[in-house]
């Protein structure tokens, strides 16, 4: 039986009023001491190696929020089993060598909101919106701007977490360790997205603690060591994870005419895009479909989209933001994986890994036209692939080209939207030992498998035009001098 | 006994703990509200921030309604504005839209309004006049938001952050605005003093309160407002309409009458149309022509006593003036064109449009012509439509074979042709000849920017002392002129039937202009002055007055000829021809082939009944529910 308090209590001047800010109240908050103060304490307990449990909480206390919300608590408990070692598991000990089951459940805190201190007061700018008069345009006065209104509810960000899992030994050589995890964030810190401007907030940010998020998924890890002799060791490692999380409660009109655009319900980081349907292919056509109004100057070639159903199933006849719904998969990968062995043969060893990720979606953007406004570029992969009066297919790879940027083919949409999964050989190295040398070659990054063929996917979405992940030779060498 | 130590430990800790206020770090300097009036100088603050919302007029990239009507052309295609004329907004993507702006300036002045009194030491009349100009903004932010949007939700009182969303306002209809807002020019003019000290220029007065007033009803009693059928399903979700659908020639005698009260409010405080005389620049001497230079001094003599209410904001190194004078490089842009649609309104120095003068080779205007020796405007070959046309198009319009008031640090550079010693004319050399053919001083050369589309370009608004290698020369810009009053009153008098009242204001114009009277003029061709003929003349006069003064964009509206002028392909003459002849040809600026190589391609867009008026932006329409977005958006 083990119990621990402990009372903390923080401070920390930062020393340097400059530092990241040139205003004046960018200055006055640095020379501010931050300040935290906290509780915490334990209470574990372990019987007979077979039974474990054990609680925590922490009492935290952050000046970040105003006087009556500053403190939260977040206890935590865990319980474990170690069922191997009870007495009728030893029959099962040569084939299960180890099995342990544990649980958990705990609430955690966040206070680093907001990215400045002291969110909860309001901020105004003294200077803000200036205007001058005259007949020699010389008499200049400056009044204030609201930068934020104030919100002295702000308080802590809750996290539930409830976890299961369990350590699993089979035949002393494999090791299988699995956790099921769903988490309930709550109280999430965003900015008002309710309030009409004609209230005359347009330039005034309101925050308030009104988002939540739900994220569960699954880890497992396997890890498999067999060594057949001295000079035969093997070594096989595996990991996947998977991790799915979705809104709950988002501060956004709830009943919308389409709700294809609410937050609520769909996972952070979706893509919101309209659902293209191929390539206009004559005058006629655009006159009898919806009226895209994403832009003018919709011509033959240019992506044609799909009108979306409102709530009550009625379409509006024309292609505007409302028509726009989430589409494939989050750009933070939901699965994500990797494998491989690690060899000792002789004085050889030999190792590689394989890391992927799987169910993550991008969006193509960024690569239409650009340059000046009479002298535009496109890549290559454009030039080979694009819908032209001369090559007028409707299967083309990009629309037709225009020369000044055309908004209802640059828009996001199922049209550049690309299955961001892949498999990259991640490192390998083989090595050979001598004595108390070794040399050795090994690569990072040797190989990408996707079926997104442009650029590296795990650079993501965009145009692909921004610095490249490296890959990298080298060749070692490693010598132990006593 | 070891339990109690750390029994007693525990609570000495959780004492301690709950007893201090480590936490307590919050700043007391922190600004907040109340040191908004703390002060006398504070007080005034505030009240330059209530004016701080009005977009600015002379922003050359965010201005909805100055190079976005029919006007001009410019080689500017890829900048914000030029979304507007290629019909390129929506609701999810307004390009520019005002309403936040514009509801957060309301904001602005209410807190005055209700705050001001506790400023200590503040003059009661002092106070009376922040209160009288907050009213008169609070009415100018509800003219501009009902301008763009049509009837537009109402802030009669402080709007507070916790109204539930089952209490948000919705728009009031039409008529209820136009009167609601009257009201409130009429309160603060009658509050508000007549003029402003120099150094106070720019700040309401009870003349530009009557002055914008008068605009307004004349907007209201215009063909897009008053009984029009396109709106019979503009509704709010509680079944209000809010566009009255039937015809109210009453609003065209309140616009009528609102309009002589402000030009006589104007009159009696000194205001009077800008005369050559008054043009006293001894440094300036071109426009030489006397009547030329009144009209090209009109607009930029900070002294003008024709100015009713000015915008003292400085126009910006990207504006108007350096993107109109001929090229210079980094200082003169060469790019703001007047389009052949606008060439054509000005008239002939007869007073006739050019398509009525018999005097006028109509057909044959863009065929190569020689100025005279005698023919102050020109020197050397020209085309047809350039000569013999009225003094306006001469002080403001830029043509191949003219003259550009304006001067140019040379050192024979190259980007700097046009401003070379063998160009040089006028008195003082204060003037320049400006020639168009690809190759020559203003014409595009091998640039892919910075070119005149048309092969003509602007000279209204830009000040003759601008020296392309110093920079443009500032001066406020006039929101309000005597000169619109007039044009708006002969207006209202032509649609209440009044017609000799109209000829007579009419006649002020055409006279400040140089040309002959509306009798003389078409009396001379045997034309009789009817209503209807009056009408197109009121009309015609005010685009060639009011020309590259934000009045275009919202005039075609209002008049329901934007679906007819704003869809017409721009055209001009042949820029990419070295040769003169070939370079004076009739051409569309759509892209096709041309001598020279493809001429430059501008779409024009304007999806009717939609376009008439601008969209509120999508969130707020989600946001609000009893908000309805404005028909076809």
């Amino acid at each position: 039986m083990n119990a621990l308090l402990i009372y903390n209590q923080e401070q920390f001047n930062l020393n340097n009023i400059s530092s990241g800010t040139d205003t004046s109240l960018g200055r006055l908050y640095n020379a501010l001491p931050q300040r935290g103060q906290s509780l915490a304490g334990r209470l574990s307990y372990a019987y007979d190696n077979k039974y474990m449990a054990e609680f925590n909480f922490g009492y935290n206390g952050s000046e970040n929020f105003a006087k009556g919300n500053r403190f939260g608590f977040f206890p935590s408990v865990a319980v474990g089993y170690n069922v191997s070692e009870e007495s009728w598991f030893e029959p099962l000990l040569p084939v299960v060598s180890y099995l342990k089951l544990r649980g958990s459940w705990g609430l955690v805190g966040n206070d680093r909101i907001g990215g400045e201190r002291f969110v909860y007061m309001s901020s105004v700018n003294l200077t803000g919106a200036g205007f001058t008069t005259g007949i020699d345009q010389n008499y200049s006065r400056s009044g204030p701007v609201f930068n934020r209104y104030p919100n002295y509810n702000l308080t802590w960000e809750t996290g539930e977490k409830v976890n299961l899992g369990f350590d699993l030994h089979l035949f002393n050589d494999l090791r299988i360790v699995a956790d099921v995890f769903r988490e309930n964030r709550t109280n999430i810190f965003q900015q008002r997205g309710t309030i009409p401007t004609y209230l005359g907030t347009a330039n005034t940010a309101v925050f308030a603690n009104t988002a939540g998020v739900r994220n569960q998924g699954f880890d497992l890890s396997v890890d498999y060591t067999k060594q057949f002799n001295r000079d035969f060791v093997v070594q096989m490692k595996g990991t996947f994870s998977f991790a799915q999380n979705e809104v709950t409660r988002y501060d956004e009109p709830i009943d919308q005419q389409y709700p294809n655009l609410i937050n609520v319900g769909y996972p952070l980081n979706t893509h919101l895009g309209y659902i293209a349907e191929g390539l206009f292919i004559d005058e006629a056509e655009i006159a009898n479909r919806p009226e895209q109004q994403i832009s003018g100057n919709v011509g033959v070639g240019d992506i044609k989209y799909k009108d979306v159903a409102d709530k009550n199933g009625e379409t509006d006849g024309m292609i505007t933001g409302n028509d726009r719904v989430r589409m494939g998969y989050p750009t933070v990968p939901e699965i994500i994986y990797g494998f491989g062995p690690s060899i000792r043969y002789k004085k050889f060893d030999f190792g590689f890994l394989f890391q992927g990720a799987a169910r993550t979606s991008m969006m193509l953007s960024g690569m239409h036209p650009f340059g000046t406004n009479t002298r535009r570029n496109v890549m290559q992969w454009i030039v080979d692939d694009h819908w032209s009066p001369d090559n007028q297919s409707v299967d083309a790879g990009y629309p037709r080209l225009t020369q000044i940027d055309h908004g209802n083919n640059t828009a996001g949409s199922s049209f550049w939207l690309r299955d961001a999964s892949f498999l990259k050989l991640k490192n390998a190295e083989i090595g050979y030992s001598i004595k108390n040398m070794r040399i050795y070659v090994s690569g990072s990054n040797l190989l990408t498998f996707s079926n997104f063929k442009l650029w590296d996917p795990e650079q993501g979405g965009g145009s692909g035009l921004s610095y490249p992940t490296t890959r990298v030779f080298n060749v070692g060498f490693q010598m132990t001098i006593n | 006994m070891k339990h109690i130590k750390y029994l007693v430990l525990s609570i000495l800790i959780v004492i301690g703990f709950a007893s201090c206020n480590y936490l307590d770090v919050v700043p007391d300097e922190v600004a907040t509200e109340d040191d908004a009036f703390a002060t006398v100088q504070a007080a005034e603050n505030f009240l330059y921030s209530c004016y701080s919302y009005i977009p600015n007029p002379r922003s050359g990239t965010g201005s909805i309604d100055w190079f976005t009507g029919d006007e001009i052309v410019t080689a500017f295609e890829h900048e914000t504005f030029a979304h507007f004329p290629k019909g390129n907004y929506t609701a999810l993507n307004p390009i520019i839209s005002y309403w936040n702006t514009l509801f957060s300036g309301i904001k602005q002045c209410y807190m005055l309004i209700n705050n001001i009194d506790k400023t200590p030491n503040l003059d009661q009349s002092l106070k009376d006049d922040y209160v009288a100009q907050a009213e008169f903004l609070i009415a100018y932010y509800h003219f501009l938001l009902v301008r763009n949007y049509g009837p537009v939700i109402l802030i009669k009182e402080e709007p507070q952050l916790n109204t539930a969303p089952e209490d948000f306002l919705a728009r009031s209809p039409y008529d209820g605005c136009i009167d609601w807002i009257a009201t409130k020019f009429d309160e603060s003019a009658a509050r508000l003093p007549e003029t402003r000290p120099s150094d106070r220029m720019g700040l309401a007065t009870s003349v530009a309160a009557k002055s914008i007033k008068a605009r307004m009803l004349l907007y209201a009693a215009s063909p897009l407002f008053n009984g029009n059928s396109m709106y019979s399903d503009f509704k709010n979700p509680d079944g209000t309409n809010l566009m009255n659908l039937s015809y109210d020639v009453e609003k065209w005698v309140e616009a009528k009458n609102a309009a002589k009260a402000a030009i006589d409010a104007a009159e009696a405080v000194g205001h009077r149309l800008y005369q050559p005389s008054d043009a006293n620049f001894s440094d300036l001497p071109e426009p030489s022509d006397h009547v030329q230079r009144g009209l090209r001094f009109t607009l930029v003599d900070k002294s003008s006593k024709e100015h009713i209410w000015i915008d003292a904001r400085g126009e910006g190194f990207y504006s108007l003036q350096n993107k109109s004078r001929p090229f210079y490089e980094n200082y003169s842009w060469n790019g703001i064109s007047p389009t052949l649609a606008m060439l054509d309104r000005f008239y002939t120095k007869n007073g006739l449009p050019v398509d009525e003068d018999p005097e006028f080779n109509f057909d044959g205007r863009f065929s190569p012509a020689v100025f005279t020796e005698d023919d102050p405007n020109g020197e050397g070959q020209t085309q047809t439509m350039n000569l013999n046309r009225e003094p306006r198009y001469y002080a403001w319009i830029s043509f191949h074979g003219g003259y550009y008031e304006s001067t140019g640090n040379y050192n024979r550079s190259s980007g700097q042709w046009a401003y070379a010693p063998e160009n040089l004319r006028g008195i003082d050399n204060k003037k320049v000849l400006t020639r168009f053919t690809r190759n020559e001083t203003a014409g595009i050369r091998n640039r892919a920017n910075n070119y005149s589309p048309t092969g003509f370009l602007n000279k209204k608004g830009v000040h003759p002392a601008s020296n392309s290698g110093v920079g443009h020369r500032e001066y406020p810009w006039p929101v309000v002129r005597l000169g619109e009053l007039y044009l708006n009153y002969a207006e209202a008098c032509v649609e209440t039937g009044d017609l000799d009242e109209a000829r007579i204001y009419l006649n002020k114009i055409r006279e400040r202009a140089g040309i002959p009277t509306v009798e003389e003029s078409w009396g001379s061709i045997g034309v009789s002055l009817t209503r209807d003929k009056l009408r197109e003349i009121v009309r015609q006069e005010r685009m060639v007055e009011m020309y590259m003064e934000h009045q275009n964009f919202w005039d075609m509206r209002r008049w329901l000829l934007a679906e007819e002028y704003f869809t017409a392909v721009p055209e001009g003459n042949n820029i990419m021809a070295d040769q003169f002849t070939q370079f004076a040809e009739r051409t569309p600026l759509d892209g096709r082939e041309v001598p020279g190589g493809n001429a430059p391609n501008i779409t024009r867009e304007f999806n009717s009944p939609r376009n008439y008026l601008m969209p509120i932006p999508y969130s707020e329409v989600q946001k609000n529910k009893n908000l309805v977005q404005n028909p076809g958006y």
